[in-house]
């Protein structure tokens, strides 16, 4: 299909999204703008995990690939080792017509974090100039607000907590995308947990193992986050008539609850502490099994 | 400010990240550990029901 021109007006508010889960939104408002107002629960028919050592646990990531697979929609992700190279990318996204989602510290944004916290937040870049940037922030204020462009690379430069990767951003391309037939959906769901099931149960194994054995933080959001984002996935296949996905759906949102859950004790300031530690391992201890019955269940020929 | 027992403290503004801290603070107080399966939302929203729950750890009557 061939790209649309931008459509007029400006990505609809959605409300609010829990931590690991803005970027999804920002995205799904973009798609909503080309006419995929349903964008939002679409965002995430991806399931894993994976571990490459370390406190940091994550998701299956395979979500820009399941997006395109599921609404033939392009997101493209960059990190930059420089200003300069973040500003060339956003320069080219913007003189494209292009409206992007970067990743910003939240202390710099009208929002419960402002002036409290540095925490890593995503916001849309509907426009960008010389001088000024236009941003929406669906989550805490959806009306767009132009900004200085130094106060944009102050929220975009400063060190923020969650930030892993510098000057994150991701780039959608643009619609028509493709309308979601939810048995279709289900059948790529299943071909990809199918797929992901003995790496990510091995990974979430090793994890737990490592984490016997050091009192190192811990962060798991991005988990929690991608299982958020995945029940809702399988709670409107359920919706949809899709009976298949109806124990899925069941299984997701348990583990939607036990890792949110998790992710908060691993953020308290004493999460490092005897008792929270033997906690930790003992919940990731029953999410392995769960994450092991999630995958045998919906994985399932 | 005096909270009535059966105020739902989510109401009144209490977030998930302040029940943990509550949560973690009731612990230290009594040197008790919640199992995990007390661990809910429900258990945490009142004056009441976590009076109910710490009882419940101690082994009083519930």
């Amino acid at each position: 299909m061939k790209p649309r021109a931008r459509p007029a007006g400006w990505p609809p508010y959605r409300g609010f999204a829990p931590i690991a889960t803005c970027h999804w939104q920002c995205i799904a408002n973009i798609f909503a703008l080309y006419d995929l107002p349903d964008a939002e629960i679409w965002m995430c028919p991806a399931w894993g995990i994976r571990w490459p050592g370390g406190g940091t646990l994550y998701g299956s990531g395979g979500w820009r690939d399941m997006l395109k697979a599921l609404l033939d929609a392009t997101v493209r992700e960059h990190t930059a080792a420089s200003r300069a190279e973040a500003s060339d990318i956003e320069t080219q996204a913007a003189s494209a017509g292009r409206m992007y989602v970067p990743e910003v510290d939240a202390w710099f944004l009208p929002s419960p974090y402002a002036g409290t916290e540095h925490i890593v937040h995503t916001v849309v870049v509907a426009s960008l100039t010389s001088d000024d940037v236009t941003i929406i922030d669906p989550m805490n204020n959806p009306a767009p607000a132009i900004i200085p462009l130094s106060h944009y690379w102050q929220m975009r430069e400063h060190s923020a907590a969650g930030r892993l990767e510098p000057f994150k951003l991701y780039i959608p391309e643009p619609g028509p995308y493709r309308g979601v037939e939810p048995a279709n959906a289900a059948t790529l769901a299943r071909q990809e947990i199918a797929a992901q099931a003995t790496r990510s149960i091995r990974d979430l194994a090793a994890f737990i193992n490592w984490l016997a054995g050091t009192d190192e933080p811990t962060d798991v959001c991005r988990v929690a986050g991608e299982r958020h984002q995945a029940a809702i996935f399988f709670d409107a296949l359920a919706d949809r008539g899709v009976d298949a996905a109806k124990e899925s759906a069941t299984l997701m949102s348990k583990l939607r609850d036990d890792w949110y859950l998790l992710h908060l004790l691993t953020t308290h300031e004493k999460a490092d502490q005897a008792r929270m530690r033997r906690r930790l391992r003992r919940m990731l201890g029953d999410l392995l099994a769960a994450e092991t019955a999630f995958a045998s269940e919906a994985g399932a020929p | 400010m005096e909270l009535p027992a059966d105020l739902n403290l989510y109401d009144a503004g209490m977030t998930s990240h302040a029940s943990v801290n509550m949560m973690v603070a009731i612990e230290d107080a009594f040197d008790i550990e919640f199992p995990d399966r007390m661990l809910r939302r429900e258990v945490f929203q009142s004056i009441e029901s976590i009076k109910e729950a710490v009882t419940k750890v101690l082994g009083g009557p519930s």
